[in-house]
Protein backbone atom coordinates (compact mmCIF):
# COMPACT_ATOMS: atom_id res chain seq x y z
CA UNK A 1 0.00 0.00 0.00
CA UNK A 2 0.95 3.05 -0.55
CA UNK A 3 2.39 5.06 2.12
CA UNK A 4 1.19 8.12 3.90
CA UNK A 5 3.10 10.58 4.94
CA UNK A 6 3.36 10.44 8.72
CA UNK A 7 1.68 7.08 9.22
CA UNK A 8 3.35 3.62 9.42
CA UNK A 9 1.76 1.08 7.53
CA UNK A 10 1.02 -0.39 11.24
CA UNK A 11 -1.24 2.93 11.69
CA UNK A 12 -2.31 3.19 8.15
CA UNK A 13 -3.97 -0.29 8.59
CA UNK A 14 -5.19 0.99 12.35
CA UNK A 15 -7.22 4.08 10.43
CA UNK A 16 -8.63 1.34 8.13
CA UNK A 17 -9.66 -0.59 10.98
CA UNK A 18 -11.49 2.62 12.92
CA UNK A 19 -13.33 3.53 9.93
CA UNK A 20 -17.11 2.79 10.55
CA UNK A 21 -18.05 1.47 7.14
CA UNK A 22 -16.88 -1.59 5.96
CA UNK A 23 -13.73 -1.73 4.25
CA UNK A 24 -12.44 -4.71 1.92
CA UNK A 25 -8.73 -4.83 0.28
CA UNK A 26 -7.72 -6.92 -2.45
CA UNK A 27 -4.38 -7.82 -4.44
CA UNK A 28 -3.57 -7.54 -7.66
CA UNK A 29 -5.05 -11.33 -8.43
CA UNK A 30 -8.70 -10.23 -6.92
CA UNK A 31 -7.88 -12.03 -3.66
CA UNK A 32 -8.81 -10.76 0.09
CA UNK A 33 -6.26 -9.33 1.96
CA UNK A 34 -7.95 -7.46 4.32
CA UNK A 35 -11.33 -6.53 5.74
CA UNK A 36 -12.19 -4.37 9.03
CA UNK A 37 -14.49 -5.53 11.34
CA UNK A 38 -17.20 -3.50 10.49
CA UNK A 39 -16.77 -5.15 7.12
CA UNK A 40 -16.98 -8.39 8.64
CA UNK A 41 -20.00 -7.90 10.82
CA UNK A 42 -21.93 -6.22 7.76
CA UNK A 43 -21.28 -8.41 5.14
CA UNK A 44 -21.67 -11.20 8.02
CA UNK A 45 -17.98 -13.29 7.12
CA UNK A 46 -15.42 -13.92 9.10
CA UNK A 47 -11.87 -12.31 7.59
CA UNK A 48 -9.74 -15.58 8.75
CA UNK A 49 -12.31 -17.70 6.35
CA UNK A 50 -12.55 -15.83 3.04
CA UNK A 51 -9.10 -14.27 3.42
CA UNK A 52 -6.73 -15.22 0.45
CA UNK A 53 -10.32 -16.13 -1.56
CA UNK A 54 -10.98 -14.02 -4.75
CA UNK A 55 -13.61 -11.28 -4.05
CA UNK A 56 -15.53 -12.88 -6.86
CA UNK A 57 -16.06 -15.99 -5.45
CA UNK A 58 -17.01 -14.64 -2.11
CA UNK A 59 -19.40 -11.96 -3.48
CA UNK A 60 -20.93 -13.57 -6.48
CA UNK A 61 -24.02 -14.56 -4.33
CA UNK A 62 -24.33 -11.08 -2.77
CA UNK A 63 -24.07 -9.37 -5.82
CA UNK A 64 -26.15 -11.28 -8.12
CA UNK A 65 -28.28 -9.27 -9.86
CA UNK A 66 -25.76 -5.92 -10.62
CA UNK A 67 -24.75 -5.12 -13.61
CA UNK A 68 -21.95 -2.91 -12.32
CA UNK A 69 -19.53 -4.04 -9.93
CA UNK A 70 -17.22 -1.09 -8.97
CA UNK A 71 -14.44 -3.43 -8.03
CA UNK A 72 -14.59 -5.04 -10.80
CA UNK A 73 -14.28 -2.14 -12.80
CA UNK A 74 -11.43 -0.37 -10.46
CA UNK A 75 -9.48 -3.82 -11.63
CA UNK A 76 -10.32 -3.47 -15.37
CA UNK A 77 -9.47 -0.10 -15.84
CA UNK A 78 -7.58 0.78 -13.05
CA UNK A 79 -9.50 4.18 -12.26
CA UNK A 80 -11.78 5.13 -9.61
CA UNK A 81 -15.13 3.44 -9.72
CA UNK A 82 -18.34 4.24 -7.81
CA UNK A 83 -21.66 2.05 -7.90
CA UNK A 84 -24.97 2.03 -6.72
CA UNK A 85 -25.90 -1.97 -6.34
CA UNK A 86 -28.03 -4.51 -4.39
CA UNK A 87 -26.53 -6.36 -1.65
CA UNK A 88 -28.46 -9.83 -1.24
CA UNK A 89 -27.72 -10.77 2.19
CA UNK A 90 -30.23 -13.28 4.45
CA UNK A 91 -32.64 -12.92 1.21
CA UNK A 92 -33.02 -9.55 1.96
CA UNK A 93 -32.15 -7.20 -0.31
CA UNK A 94 -30.33 -3.84 0.71
CA UNK A 95 -28.90 -0.84 -1.34
CA UNK A 96 -25.49 0.27 -0.88
CA UNK A 97 -23.01 2.34 -2.97
CA UNK A 98 -19.45 1.37 -3.37
CA UNK A 99 -16.63 3.09 -3.85
CA UNK A 100 -13.43 1.27 -4.98
CA UNK A 101 -10.07 2.72 -5.78
CA UNK A 102 -6.85 1.22 -7.11
CA UNK A 103 -3.86 0.98 -5.22
CA UNK A 104 -1.15 2.41 -6.54
CA UNK A 105 2.56 1.69 -5.32
CA UNK A 106 4.87 4.65 -4.97
CA UNK A 107 6.95 3.36 -7.94
CA UNK A 108 3.97 2.96 -9.94
CA UNK A 109 2.99 -0.75 -9.87
CA UNK A 110 -0.90 -1.72 -9.30
CA UNK A 111 -1.21 -3.62 -6.09
CA UNK A 112 -5.10 -4.12 -5.32
CA UNK A 113 -7.86 -2.37 -5.17
CA UNK A 114 -9.90 -0.27 -2.06
CA UNK A 115 -13.10 -1.26 -1.37
CA UNK A 116 -15.40 1.13 0.46
CA UNK A 117 -19.60 0.22 0.95
CA UNK A 118 -22.22 2.42 2.01
CA UNK A 119 -25.50 1.01 3.30
CA UNK A 120 -27.68 3.16 1.94
CA UNK A 121 -31.20 1.60 2.59
CA UNK A 122 -31.51 3.63 5.16
CA UNK A 123 -30.94 6.56 3.48
CA UNK A 124 -33.26 5.79 0.58
CA UNK A 125 -36.19 4.77 2.72
CA UNK A 126 -36.24 8.31 4.74
CA UNK A 127 -35.88 9.55 1.02
CA UNK A 128 -38.91 7.44 0.04
CA UNK A 129 -40.50 8.50 3.49
CA UNK A 130 -39.80 12.24 3.14
CA UNK A 131 -41.05 12.21 -0.59
CA UNK A 132 -44.07 10.57 0.38
CA UNK A 133 -44.92 13.16 3.56
CA UNK A 134 -44.48 15.92 1.10
CA UNK A 135 -46.70 14.49 -1.49
CA UNK A 136 -49.32 14.29 1.27
CA UNK A 137 -48.65 17.60 2.76
CA UNK A 138 -49.20 18.77 -0.58
CA UNK A 139 -52.69 17.73 -1.46
CA UNK A 140 -53.48 18.56 1.85
CA UNK A 141 -52.98 21.74 1.56
CA UNK A 142 -54.94 21.96 -1.82
CA UNK A 143 -58.49 20.46 -0.94
CA UNK A 144 -60.41 21.19 -3.86
CA UNK A 145 -63.76 20.67 -2.67
CA UNK A 146 -67.07 19.93 -4.86
CA UNK A 147 -69.59 22.44 -2.64
CA UNK A 148 -72.43 21.97 -5.14
CA UNK A 149 -73.54 20.35 -8.43
CA UNK A 150 -70.81 22.60 -11.20
CA UNK A 151 -68.86 24.70 -7.72
CA UNK A 152 -65.47 23.80 -6.61
CA UNK A 153 -63.82 25.54 -3.59
CA UNK A 154 -59.80 25.43 -2.71
CA UNK A 155 -59.52 27.19 0.40
CA UNK A 156 -56.04 28.32 0.50
CA UNK A 157 -54.60 28.43 3.67
CA UNK A 158 -50.70 29.40 4.68
CA UNK A 159 -47.51 30.36 1.95
CA UNK A 160 -48.01 30.45 -1.91
CA UNK A 161 -44.73 29.74 -4.01
CA UNK A 162 -44.28 28.73 -6.92
CA UNK A 163 -43.86 25.30 -6.59
CA UNK A 164 -47.07 25.30 -4.16
CA UNK A 165 -49.09 27.08 -6.83
CA UNK A 166 -47.98 24.68 -9.60
CA UNK A 167 -49.71 21.67 -7.69
CA UNK A 168 -52.39 23.84 -7.27
CA UNK A 169 -52.98 24.85 -10.75
CA UNK A 170 -52.86 21.10 -11.88
CA UNK A 171 -55.29 19.43 -9.11
CA UNK A 172 -58.04 22.68 -9.74
CA UNK A 173 -57.45 21.55 -14.15
CA UNK A 174 -57.35 17.89 -13.32
CA UNK A 175 -60.54 18.79 -10.84
CA UNK A 176 -62.34 20.76 -13.48
CA UNK A 177 -61.69 18.39 -15.98
CA UNK A 178 -63.18 15.47 -13.76
CA UNK A 179 -66.00 17.36 -12.47
CA UNK A 180 -67.31 19.94 -15.57
CA UNK A 181 -67.33 22.30 -12.81
CA UNK A 182 -68.35 26.07 -13.91
CA UNK A 183 -67.35 28.03 -11.17
CA UNK A 184 -64.11 27.42 -8.59
CA UNK A 185 -64.12 29.85 -5.55
CA UNK A 186 -60.34 30.40 -4.66
CA UNK A 187 -60.39 31.47 -1.02
CA UNK A 188 -57.47 33.51 0.25
CA UNK A 189 -58.76 34.13 3.32
CA UNK A 190 -55.70 32.10 5.27
CA UNK A 191 -52.63 33.50 3.25
CA UNK A 192 -50.77 36.11 4.79
CA UNK A 193 -49.37 38.17 2.85
CA UNK A 194 -49.96 38.46 -1.03
CA UNK A 195 -46.84 40.27 -3.39
CA UNK A 196 -45.91 40.47 -6.92
CA UNK A 197 -45.47 36.46 -7.44
CA UNK A 198 -47.72 35.39 -5.42
CA UNK A 199 -50.61 37.75 -6.87
CA UNK A 200 -49.05 36.38 -10.16
CA UNK A 201 -49.70 32.92 -9.50
CA UNK A 202 -53.03 33.90 -8.36
CA UNK A 203 -53.90 35.44 -12.04
CA UNK A 204 -52.23 32.59 -13.68
CA UNK A 205 -54.68 30.01 -11.51
CA UNK A 206 -57.53 32.11 -13.09
CA UNK A 207 -56.46 32.51 -16.68
CA UNK A 208 -56.25 28.73 -16.79
CA UNK A 209 -59.55 28.11 -15.05
CA UNK A 210 -61.20 30.77 -18.00
CA UNK A 211 -59.36 28.39 -20.68
CA UNK A 212 -61.16 25.49 -19.45
CA UNK A 213 -64.79 27.25 -19.59
CA UNK A 214 -64.65 27.94 -15.98
CA UNK A 215 -65.11 31.16 -13.86
CA UNK A 216 -62.71 31.82 -11.14
CA UNK A 217 -63.79 33.73 -8.19
CA UNK A 218 -61.21 34.97 -5.76
CA UNK A 219 -62.64 35.33 -2.43
CA UNK A 220 -61.49 36.46 0.99
CA UNK A 221 -59.24 39.64 0.02
CA UNK A 222 -58.62 41.41 3.63
CA UNK A 223 -58.08 45.34 3.43
CA UNK A 224 -54.79 44.68 3.61
CA UNK A 225 -53.68 42.45 1.24
CA UNK A 226 -56.12 44.59 -1.19
CA UNK A 227 -54.00 47.37 -0.15
CA UNK A 228 -50.55 45.53 -0.97
CA UNK A 229 -52.24 44.35 -4.60
CA UNK A 230 -52.91 48.12 -5.32
CA UNK A 231 -49.42 49.50 -3.58
CA UNK A 232 -47.96 46.78 -6.16
CA UNK A 233 -49.47 47.97 -9.14
CA UNK A 234 -50.71 44.67 -10.26
CA UNK A 235 -54.01 44.18 -12.33
CA UNK A 236 -56.46 42.24 -11.19
CA UNK A 237 -58.90 43.59 -13.72
CA UNK A 238 -59.86 40.23 -15.06
CA UNK A 239 -60.64 38.76 -12.24
CA UNK A 240 -63.39 38.17 -10.61
CA UNK A 241 -62.83 39.12 -6.60
CA UNK A 242 -65.45 39.08 -3.42
CA UNK A 243 -64.27 40.47 -0.58
CA UNK A 244 -66.50 36.79 1.60
CA UNK A 245 -66.73 33.57 1.15
CA UNK A 246 -70.30 34.12 1.44
CA UNK A 247 -70.30 36.71 -2.06
CA UNK A 248 -68.54 34.42 -3.70
CA UNK A 249 -70.90 31.37 -3.29
CA UNK A 250 -73.79 33.75 -4.05
CA UNK A 251 -71.66 35.17 -7.24
CA UNK A 252 -70.89 31.42 -8.24
CA UNK A 253 -74.93 30.68 -7.64
CA UNK A 254 -75.70 33.29 -9.66
CA UNK A 255 -73.00 32.22 -12.68
CA UNK A 256 -75.04 28.72 -12.11
CA UNK A 257 -78.28 29.82 -12.49
CA UNK A 258 -79.37 29.09 -9.11
CA UNK A 259 -80.49 30.95 -6.19
CA UNK A 260 -80.39 30.18 -2.42
CA UNK A 261 -84.07 31.14 -1.17
CA UNK A 262 -85.45 32.01 2.41
CA UNK A 263 -88.16 29.18 2.92
CA UNK A 264 -89.62 30.72 5.67
CA UNK A 265 -90.80 33.94 3.77
CA UNK A 266 -91.41 32.05 0.35
CA UNK A 267 -92.78 28.96 2.04
CA UNK A 268 -91.79 25.58 1.99
CA UNK A 269 -90.09 24.39 -1.41
CA UNK B 1 -62.01 2.46 -48.06
CA UNK B 2 -59.08 5.21 -47.41
CA UNK B 3 -59.84 8.20 -45.32
CA UNK B 4 -57.66 11.27 -46.35
CA UNK B 5 -56.00 13.56 -43.51
CA UNK B 6 -59.13 16.02 -44.08
CA UNK B 7 -61.24 13.32 -42.57
CA UNK B 8 -58.84 12.58 -40.01
CA UNK B 9 -58.56 15.33 -38.30
CA UNK B 10 -61.10 17.35 -38.41
CA UNK B 11 -65.19 16.11 -38.59
CA UNK B 12 -67.76 18.98 -39.17
CA UNK B 13 -71.22 18.83 -37.55
CA UNK B 14 -74.38 21.64 -37.32
CA UNK B 15 -75.79 22.19 -33.97
CA UNK B 16 -78.30 24.83 -33.46
CA UNK B 17 -77.12 26.16 -37.01
CA UNK B 18 -73.29 26.31 -34.71
CA UNK B 19 -71.07 24.46 -36.53
CA UNK B 20 -69.22 22.10 -34.55
CA UNK B 21 -65.78 20.99 -35.45
CA UNK B 22 -64.29 17.92 -33.58
CA UNK B 23 -60.31 18.03 -34.10
CA UNK B 24 -58.15 14.67 -33.71
CA UNK B 25 -54.94 15.09 -34.00
CA UNK B 26 -51.78 17.87 -34.25
CA UNK B 27 -52.36 20.94 -36.65
CA UNK B 28 -49.57 22.35 -39.07
CA UNK B 29 -49.69 25.89 -40.71
CA UNK B 30 -50.92 24.16 -43.82
CA UNK B 31 -54.12 22.71 -42.34
CA UNK B 32 -55.46 26.02 -41.92
CA UNK B 33 -56.72 26.20 -45.53
CA UNK B 34 -58.33 22.68 -45.25
CA UNK B 35 -59.78 23.37 -41.78
CA UNK B 36 -61.30 26.67 -43.38
CA UNK B 37 -62.62 24.81 -46.40
CA UNK B 38 -64.41 22.44 -44.33
CA UNK B 39 -65.79 24.43 -41.86
CA UNK B 40 -66.84 26.79 -45.06
CA UNK B 41 -68.51 23.68 -47.08
CA UNK B 42 -70.25 22.56 -43.85
CA UNK B 43 -71.98 26.35 -43.95
CA UNK B 44 -72.04 26.41 -47.06
CA UNK B 45 -76.20 25.82 -47.70
CA UNK B 46 -77.40 27.74 -44.51
CA UNK B 47 -75.94 30.43 -42.32
CA UNK B 48 -74.42 29.93 -39.25
CA UNK B 49 -73.82 31.68 -36.06
CA UNK B 50 -70.43 30.46 -34.98
CA UNK B 51 -67.82 27.72 -34.91
CA UNK B 52 -66.81 25.63 -31.74
CA UNK B 53 -63.62 24.18 -32.16
CA UNK B 54 -63.65 20.61 -29.96
CA UNK B 55 -59.90 20.04 -28.66
CA UNK B 56 -61.63 17.61 -25.85
CA UNK B 57 -59.25 15.08 -27.96
CA UNK B 58 -56.16 16.41 -27.44
CA UNK B 59 -54.20 15.90 -24.60
CA UNK B 60 -51.14 18.58 -25.07
CA UNK B 61 -50.56 20.50 -27.89
CA UNK B 62 -47.00 22.10 -29.37
CA UNK B 63 -46.31 25.94 -30.62
CA UNK B 64 -47.58 24.95 -34.07
CA UNK B 65 -50.82 22.99 -33.58
CA UNK B 66 -51.71 26.50 -31.31
CA UNK B 67 -50.49 28.91 -34.28
CA UNK B 68 -52.63 26.71 -36.59
CA UNK B 69 -55.97 27.25 -34.67
CA UNK B 70 -55.39 30.76 -33.68
CA UNK B 71 -55.47 31.71 -37.46
CA UNK B 72 -58.08 29.13 -38.43
CA UNK B 73 -59.79 31.70 -35.20
CA UNK B 74 -59.01 35.02 -36.72
CA UNK B 75 -59.79 34.13 -40.12
CA UNK B 76 -62.87 32.84 -39.12
CA UNK B 77 -63.30 35.93 -36.77
CA UNK B 78 -62.62 38.39 -40.01
CA UNK B 79 -65.67 36.39 -41.91
CA UNK B 80 -67.65 37.51 -38.82
CA UNK B 81 -68.15 34.68 -37.23
CA UNK B 82 -67.93 33.94 -33.69
CA UNK B 83 -65.09 31.13 -32.78
CA UNK B 84 -65.43 29.21 -29.01
CA UNK B 85 -62.92 26.75 -28.10
CA UNK B 86 -64.40 23.74 -25.84
CA UNK B 87 -63.50 21.50 -24.07
CA UNK B 88 -59.76 22.15 -23.04
CA UNK B 89 -57.49 19.40 -21.24
CA UNK B 90 -55.41 20.31 -18.67
CA UNK B 91 -52.48 19.85 -20.60
CA UNK B 92 -53.56 21.75 -23.47
CA UNK B 93 -54.34 24.24 -20.92
CA UNK B 94 -51.29 24.50 -19.19
CA UNK B 95 -49.48 24.47 -22.60
CA UNK B 96 -50.88 27.54 -23.96
CA UNK B 97 -51.12 29.63 -20.71
CA UNK B 98 -48.33 31.94 -22.17
CA UNK B 99 -50.46 33.18 -25.21
CA UNK B 100 -53.65 34.34 -23.39
CA UNK B 101 -53.06 38.26 -23.92
CA UNK B 102 -53.08 36.83 -27.61
CA UNK B 103 -56.17 34.61 -27.21
CA UNK B 104 -57.88 37.71 -25.76
CA UNK B 105 -57.18 39.47 -28.68
CA UNK B 106 -58.63 37.12 -31.13
CA UNK B 107 -61.65 37.17 -28.83
CA UNK B 108 -62.45 33.88 -29.00
CA UNK B 109 -64.17 31.89 -26.07
CA UNK B 110 -63.44 28.88 -23.90
CA UNK B 111 -66.27 26.66 -22.65
CA UNK B 112 -66.27 23.58 -20.99
CA UNK B 113 -69.23 21.48 -22.56
CA UNK B 114 -70.49 22.19 -26.13
CA UNK B 115 -73.91 23.22 -24.60
CA UNK B 116 -72.19 25.81 -23.02
CA UNK B 117 -70.35 26.77 -26.18
CA UNK B 118 -73.80 27.14 -28.22
CA UNK B 119 -75.52 28.90 -25.68
CA UNK B 120 -72.56 31.84 -25.28
CA UNK B 121 -72.54 32.33 -29.28
CA UNK B 122 -76.56 32.58 -29.13
CA UNK B 123 -76.47 35.09 -26.63
CA UNK B 124 -74.12 36.83 -28.50
CA UNK B 125 -75.73 36.95 -31.56
CA UNK B 126 -78.99 37.84 -29.26
CA UNK B 127 -77.13 41.04 -28.49
CA UNK B 128 -75.88 41.65 -31.76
Amino acid sequence: MKKIEGLTLKEQSDVLKLIPAPVIVMNPVQEITFMNEEAEKYLELNFEDVKGERYETVFEEMYQDNEQIAVQNAFENKKQSKSKMTLFKNNVMQDVESYAKPIISESGEFEGVIELIFDTSDVLSRWKKLFDQTKTIQKMSTPTIKLWDQILLLPVVGVIDSERAQFMMENILNKISETFSKVIILDIQGVAAVDTAVANHLIKITIATNLMGCECILSGISPSVAQAIIQLGISMANVNTKANLSDALSEAYRLINKKVVDVERHGSL
Amino acid sequence: MILNNEHLLITTNIMDDVVVATLAGDLTEEDNDMIIQKIMKTAHNRPIDGVLIVLSSLQIIDVNSYKALSNVSRILKLLDIDVGWVGLQPGVTAAIMDYYEDMLEIDVSFNLTLEDGIKKIKSNRAIL
